[in-house]
């Protein structure tokens, strides 16, 4: 993956680090430019380009609703007793059976009546379980023993309260997975001095004999050739847990390792679900796993306006996750630990971490490596700052972060130019996504919010323009455009209703009635959500690299 | 079906949707309809009509349209189109509209005028001009009898009316008067100019009877030009012989002189306008600072004023720093090229926004466009202020006003007031709206706030009031322009 230091991989290198950013401010100048000259031409352009937004995302929408159905059917499953299937699939054929006509017996009893649809989607998933079984009945590849599956659970951090912390280990002991085969990593920053150390005895006292291994980890700063960056201390502390995991003669093979933030408190399905899947898949060493990220530890007490930016970004995974294909891994997620050695970890210089591991497995193992979507939910903080100007520079922060993201971009790319066995269709295939994306990321919202009165605002550079029968359909088409996107406005809202743990005793009802007017408030999300992504670009394009900036979650 | 393959199957029927919808999408767009007589794409127009009142029914070519107005005829194939707007005890508006391909006419400005206006005459006694104060709260009348004229105030809002001054000119005939009220319409000063001297009046805009100063008393006399400070009521600037002064007017007698050699001057803009005795136009601050040449080629003074320096001129400021004079002898100049604009010309007037001048010559009308000046001063003045005929009649023209939107002009010839629409952006193809008989020498103010019409009438056995026709609802344009006060100079009444 390290490409030798010619003058040919520099200038490709600088290339595919303008590219993104170079497309974006040519295709926002394009249409700026196009509506002075000829806002004709201009309004036919935004015309189509609304039109393709519209039709975008009602299919997002779509799979949208798709994901969010299969997350909700699988709410209530209990996973640890289908990993058990596993051991005889032709066996428990016969057993899951069972259990779907007895589910349908009950589900026809007048009582059941009331809880019609949850009968529904436990037969639903009990069925998608049973074809699951009966596929891996047809299958000769080796399932490794449910109880021989461990899993090593990290936690990078820096300076975040201890409170945080306990909360998330509170949340990993009352899982319902075996905590004897869960090996918990609290990573502190030996920058951070006394203070990591104070948090580390703390935690270890308190959840002493809680886990099968409790162990703290301190990253020394300034090793040669790392920055100061999450991965470098995720890294540090893998290396770590692998020295004791080789004491304890555990197989790779057989370990999970999950890569949480700080404040991430899993369900108590999460690990039989993981377990589940990776048991599943025939490729489970070249997987990463998943799941979806929401933003409820506080979501009752954050303004609305972080609640909105923190809910689209749950939505966008749950519409990545319709499309495995193309999945990325993303914040929080799972992966096997022997991947994880053999792409040499996480990078220790790169800040987005999370979706670089992705590529480094891709890369390293030649395009056979995959992003597997996990239906289940990973619950995280809603940052929220002293005021509200500081919850917004925070969350413009933290999606410039993201949105940095595209760091990767340079380096998958390089890699794709060095590498003779990924298939070019793939190369091109994950290439233009993640260009593309990028790309939409930074030039749509602000399309969105201001191109579309571009040429009528222009209207004083060109009055002909204004007796011209295309600026008189403009608002027309516009209007239209926008009503029928309302229909994916009002199916957000009530997602948003479903997904959303119930408010607690003390929030009123005026706060619920807050909570679905939200989506009514921020006109400018778009353009807001784009500034981040262009900002990143634009820093990358003029290599003027970002600085880990950490958004501490209160 | 896996989901995958159902993801798919949605993915790619929403590409062909796109693919369909966008080429369908940017044809309606550009006014594209299928012709199934010649089985092609043809470009269409629109007619985009919005009428005051509004719900009025549309007809084009005597077949009613199914939706009122404020409406779009969409889908029009290019052509000429009689269009008609109707409602109920309105006057029928109509226009022959030209549809162009891939234009659209927009007729925004349909003024529906009453059947029958209603009109009141408010005054019992005959008034021979009148004209609006500097903050439209009063009307000034300007009523004579013989030789004896008086000045009323009339209260538009409160329509109440007060004596201001009386001038006995038996003495000293008078020629004309000039009217202007200070900030806030506190106080007025009026001259009248007679045959032997001036006589400058100062007095309190108010329903309290207090008496007018006679300022020859206090500033002595050879005042020829008087003027307000325009924030501050309570100071005036004059002209005495050829040295500018100012004055409070709590303490007239104590009198600051700051500017010599002044032919006569005029306070607009925030600045004082002054003509200097060897022929310069100048500009400067309101204390007489910061003095800027208007006209410093002197070939070019000569040729605007060297040949009759002793005229007198009106002088019209605009919103864009374009100065016009109006001649004694009809010439129309400006201070940009090409400073000649006509001649024979008897009077002119501002747009409601400063920014368009309208100007007549016997039964002529004519539009001044001051467009901005881009790149230096050549492009534009080069080819001259575009001047546009916007209206053309029998009867000779004595005063004329664009109205507020600049869709409708008023004018009044030595018979008629006329209410005429215009089209834009291409001003001109004039529609008279209204007329109205009013006899001769009829003066008006519109008011753009409430729509109504004042006017003097002759028609009733020779004898002038001031009729009230609330007539026109202009007020309720979408027009977001702040009203601003005009930049003309204070107004010049022949008698």
């Amino acid at each position: 993956m390290n490409q030798p230091n010619t003058l040919a991989n520099k200038i490709w290198r600088r290339f595919f680090e303008m590219l993104p950013g170079s497309l974006s401010w040519s295709i926002l100048l394009y249409v700026l430019i196009l509506a002075v000259i000829n806002p004709v031409s201009a309004t036919i352009f935004v015309i189509c380009f609304y039109l393709f937004w519209l039709l975008r995302l009602l299919y997002m929408t779509i799979l949208l609703v798709g994901s969010y159905m299969i997350l909700d059917r699988e709410r209530g499953t209990d996973w640890l007793l289908r990993c058990q299937d596993f051991r005889e699939p032709e066996k428990s054929i016969g057993c899951v059976e069972k259990r779907i006509s007895d589910l349908q017996r009950e589900a026809r009893t007048p009582n059941a009546k009331q809880i019609e649809t949850e009968f529904t989607s436990a037969i639903w998933s009990e069925k998608s379980h049973l074809r699951k079984l009966k596929w891996l009945s047809r299958q000769s590849f080796q399932i490794p023993d449910f109880n021989s599956i461990y899993h090593v659970v990290i936690f990078p951090n820096y300076q975040e309260e201890i409170q945080i912390l306990t909360s998330a280990l509170d949340a990993l002991a009352h899982i319902n997975y075996p905590l004897d085969r869960l090996m918990v990593v609290m990573a502190f920053e030996e920058r951070e001095g006394e203070n990591a150390k104070k948090r580390a005895e703390f935690i270890l006292s308190k959840f002493k004999n809680v886990f099968g291994h409790l162990m703290c980890t301190f990253h020394p700063a300034n090793l040669p050739g790392e920055l100061a960056v999450k991965g470098a201390n995720a890294t540090w502390a893998a290396k770590k847990a692998s020295e004791v995991i080789q004491e304890k003669g555990i197989p790779f093979e057989n370990i999970l390792v999950s890569c949480f933030d700080a404040d991430t408190c899993v369900r108590k399905e999460y690990f039989g679900c993981l377990t589940y899947n990776f048991m599943l898949r025939p490729d489970r060493l070249n997987c990463s796993f998943q799941p979806i990220p929401v933003y409820h530890n506080n979501v009752w007490e954050a303004p609305a306006f972080a609640r909105m930016f923190e809910t689209s970004s749950s939505y966008w995974q749950l519409i990545e996750s319709a499309n495995p294909d193309h999945l990325v891994t993303f914040s929080s997620h799972s992966m096997s630990f022997k991947a994880l050695i053999e792409a040499n970890f996480w990078p220790v210089d790169m800040i987005s971490d999370d979706s670089a591991i992705f590529w480094r497995c891709f890369l390293h193992y030649k395009g056979k490596y995959r992003a597997t979507p996990i239906f289940v939910t990973l619950s995280m903080n809603i940052l929220v700052g002293k005021n509200w100007w500081d919850t917004f520079k925070k969350i413009y922060v933290q999606k410039r972060r993201w949105a940095w993201g595209i760091e990767n971009f340079p380096m998958v790319m390089m890699g794709f130019l060095h590498d003779r066995e990924i298939p070019f269709s793939e190369k091109i295939r994950h290439g233009f996504k993640m260009l593309e994306s990028h790309v939409s990321w930074a030039t749509w919202g602000l399309m969105l919010t201001f191109f579309g009165w571009l040429p009528l605002i222009l209207v004083r550079l060109n009055p002909q323009y204004e007796y011209s029968v295309v600026s008189f359909h403009l608002p027309q088409i516009t209007k239209i455009i926008f009503n029928l996107a309302g229909f994916s406005l009002l199916v957000s809202i009530g997602l948003s209703f479903l997904i959303t743990p119930k408010p607690p005793a003390h929030i009123s009802k005026w706060r619920n009635f807050q909570f679905a007017f939200q989506w009514f408030l921020p006109i400018l999300l778009p353009a807001l959500l784009a500034l981040p992504a262009l900002d990143a670009q634009t820093r990358l394009l003029l290599a003027r690299p970002l600085t880990f900036q950490v958004t501490k979650k209160t | 079906m896996s989901l995958k393959t159902l993801r798919n199957v949605v993915f790619w029927s929403f590409v062909i949707l796109y693919l369909i919808l966008a080429p369908l999408m940017s044809f309606y767009a550009l006014g594209y309809v299928f012709e199934p007589h010649s089985k092609t794409f043809v470009k269409t127009g629109i007619i985009s009509l919005k009428s005051y009142p509004s719900n009025a029914t549309v007809f084009v070519n005597e077949k009613q349209v199914d939706t009122k107005t404020p409406t779009a005829i969409s889908r029009l194939l290019p052509g000429t189109y009689d269009v008609q707007v109707r409602a109920p005890h309105y006057q029928v508006w109509e226009r022959k509209l030209n549809v162009q391909p891939e234009e659209v006419v927009q007729v925004h400005h349909i003024l529906l005028v009453p059947e029958k206006p209603s009109v009141s005459f408010p005054v019992p006694f005959p008034v021979h001009h009148i004209i609006p104060s500097s903050d439209r709260k009063y009307l000034f009348l300007i009523s004579k009898e013989r030789r004896r004229v008086s000045v009323y105030a009339f209260d538009i809002h409160r329509e109440r009316l007060f004596r201001v001054v009386t001038y006995d000119g038996r003495k000293n005939k008078i020629k004309f008067v000039t009217i202007e009220s200070s900030d806030e319409d506190k106080n007025a000063l009026i001259s009248f100019y007679g045959k032997q001297h001036a006589e400058h009046v100062l007095a309190p805009l108010s329903f309290k009877t207090e008496s007018p100063i006679f300022l020859s008393n206090f500033l002595g006399g050879n005042i020829s030009n008087i003027r307000f400070h325009p924030h501050d009521s309570e100071m005036i600037y004059f002209l005495q012989g050829n040295v500018l002064k100012k004055a409070d007017i709590d303490s007239l007698k104590k009198q600051t002189t700051f500017l010599k050699g002044v032919r006569s001057f005029e306070v607009a803009q925030d600045k004082i306008y002054f003509f200097s005795d060897d022929f310069h136009l100048y500009f400067s601050n309101l204390d007489g600072k910061e003095k800027t040449d208007l006209l410093p080629d002197r070939g070019l003074r000569r040729l605007l004023f060297g040949e009759s320096q002793d005229s007198v001129y009106q002088i019209f400021l605009t919103a864009k720093e374009n100065a016009f004079w109006l001649r004694q002898d009809g010439k129309l100049l400006m201070n940009r090229l090409p400073y000649f604009v006509d001649e024979d010309v008897k009077g002119a007037s501002l747009s409601p926004e400063s920014e368009k001048m309208i100007y007549w010559k016997s039964n002529e009308l004519w539009l001044i466009e001051l467009e901005p000046e881009n790149e230096g001063r050549t492009s534009f003045f080069e080819k001259g202020p575009k001047k546009t005929l916007l209206w053309k009649g029998e009867e000779d023209l004595v005063q004329a006003k664009l109205l507020r939107g600049e869709s409708h002009i008023i004018l009044a010839t030595n018979e008629s007031i006329l209410l005429v629409e215009i089209t834009k952006p291409v001003f001109g193809n004039p529609l008279l709206v209204w007329k109205h008989k009013a006899g001769k020498k009829i003066s008006f103010y519109f008011d753009d706030d409430s729509g109504k019409l004042y006017s003097t009438d002759r028609s009733k056995d020779n004898y002038a009031a001031l009729q009230i026709s609330k007539l026109l609802e202009l007020s309720q344009f979408p027009f977001s322009l702040r009203f601003r006060k005009p930049y003309s100079s204070a107004q010049q009444i022949d008698l």
